[in-house]
């Protein structure tokens, strides 16, 4: 059998072992810590870093949208859910109309119509599956100054109770939607109902092992560490038999 | 070549039947049309307010608090229509249902959003409910669940007893 030269052995042996040293010590850690994950209350422990959640697309402050309406009131949207100051109520698309009736506030978004008490109790939430157009654009206003339904299918006037609603080809204007910044009360209060109590650290020591936590080029580490730790098995073996054979030739001579 | 592209068809239909119910949304019937298909003329669309014992009321046949304070429904004559929504396990299930003399004459799963449970959608399930009346919270017949469906049966037998008694309220 060829056994290479016994410098080139060690050399390989070493930088590989040097290179994959610290993938290697975060496999065996982490692999202990799952491995005892019950007793040591892997599942309890959680984790809300930004970093982390960031890694898990959880969204953060920065993706919270936020609409003043009425006196005081905050309407804000982040990822399908649906907050009034800060305590969510439904879940819908995303926001792009408000309006302030007599009885009621109205959240128009591109799939919904919700109606909301002034407290933000919830009247009723209609999806456009049963409304006369499929996709909401925004809200208007027409010449007498009465709300407007601006969708793909055409404008349309809503009754006084927002039940049923007929068709409008008059003018009509639309004011943009002013976004407003939410205080950082609101804003962890929205945070709080969208990441729930964060991640677990068993998730997170799972997805560290596998190399997941860090993507692509995280599995591809832990791939090429794995690759690694059966090189250095068989250079280690390589060596040592390249060794015990010298040894062997070595008691002959003599 | 005859064998290669049967073969191919029958792949193909197999994967499709398999992956179709993955996929998300399943708009089987809009509720619009379920509507229109369930009156011979056009009938008036009227909403419930949910006043506090009503609400109670429906906590208690739902197992957990309806949100929002009306409900909007369809009338003519005897007749009413209603568009309600309940969790299978995580996801929505949009339900029809039409309710004439205490009795329900249709339901029909017009969304399904859940990745199983979606055999509830065919009629060997749904024609069980066709005649179900309520007797003091209780149907007055036995519907058979799908094993591997149970919660999205139980999920539409809890709205069939909801659309009797929002029926009811409406009808006294």
């Amino acid at each position: 059998m060829l056994i290479p030269r016994k410098r080139a052995i060690l050399a390989a042996h070493r930088w590989l072992g040097f290179a994959s040293a610290l993938f290697l010590v975060i496999l065996a850690l982490t692999g202990l810590l799952l491995n005892h994950a019950a007793p040591l209350g892997l599942h309890d422990i959680t984790i809300r870093s930004g970093f982390l959640l960031g890694q898990y697309d959880m969204l953060g402050k920065g993706d919270v949208r936020s609409f003043r309406v009425g006196e005081g009131s905050v309407i804000s949207h982040l990822d399908r859910g649906l907050y009034f100051n800060g305590t969510h109520f439904d879940t819908a698309g995303p926001v792009v109309g408000l309006h302030k009736g007599e009885a009621f506030f109205v959240v128009a978004t591109t799939d919904q119509l919700t109606y909301l008490t002034e407290d933000g109790e919830l009247i009723e939430a209609v999806s456009t599956a049963v409304l006369p157009f499929e996709e909401i654009l925004y809200l208007g206003i027409s010449e007498s100054a009465d709300p407007v339904v601006v969708s793909h299918e055409g404008q349309f006037l809503p009754d006084g109770d927002w039940l049923a609603f007929t068709k409008y080809d008059g003018t009509f204007r639309v004011s943009p939607l002013e976004e407003t910044a939410p205080s950082e009360e609101l804003l962890d209060a929205i945070l709080e109902h969208h990441q729930g109590q964060g991640l677990s650290l068993y998730r997170v020591l799972l997805d560290l092992h596998a190399g997941r936590l860090f993507g692509w080029g995280g599995r591809t580490a832990m791939d090429l560490t794995a690759v690694a730790i059966l090189l250095l098995v068989s250079s280690g073996i390589a060596g040592w038999m390249r060794k015990a054979r010298r040894g062997r030739g070595f008691e002959l001579r003599k | 070549m005859a064998n290669f592209w049967t073969g191919l068809v029958i792949i193909l239909a197999l994967a499709g039947g398999v992956l179709m119910p993955l996929a998300g949304a399943q708009v089987l019937l809009e509720p619009e049309k379920f509507i229109e298909e369930n009156f011979e003329e056009e009938p008036e669309q009227k909403v419930l307010w949910l006043k506090k014992d009503i609400k109670a009321e429906i906590a208690d046949l739902l197992g957990h608090p309806y949100k929002g304070l009306r409900i909007r429904y369809w009338m003519h004559e005897d007749r009413t229509a209603w568009v309600l929504e309940e969790i299978g396990k995580v996801q929505p299930i949009t339900a029809g249902f039409v309710v004439e003399e205490d009795a329900i004459v249709k339901m029909q799963v017009l969304v399904y959003r859940e990745a199983h449970g979606w055999e509830v959608r065919y009629p060997f399930f749904t024609d069980q409910f066709k005649g179900l009346g309520m007797k003091k919270g209780r149907l007055s017949k036995k519907i058979d669940g799908i094993s591997g469906a149970t919660l999205s049966s139980n999920a539409l037998i809890r709205l069939s007893k909801l659309a009797l008694y929002l029926d009811d309220k409406v009808s006294q």
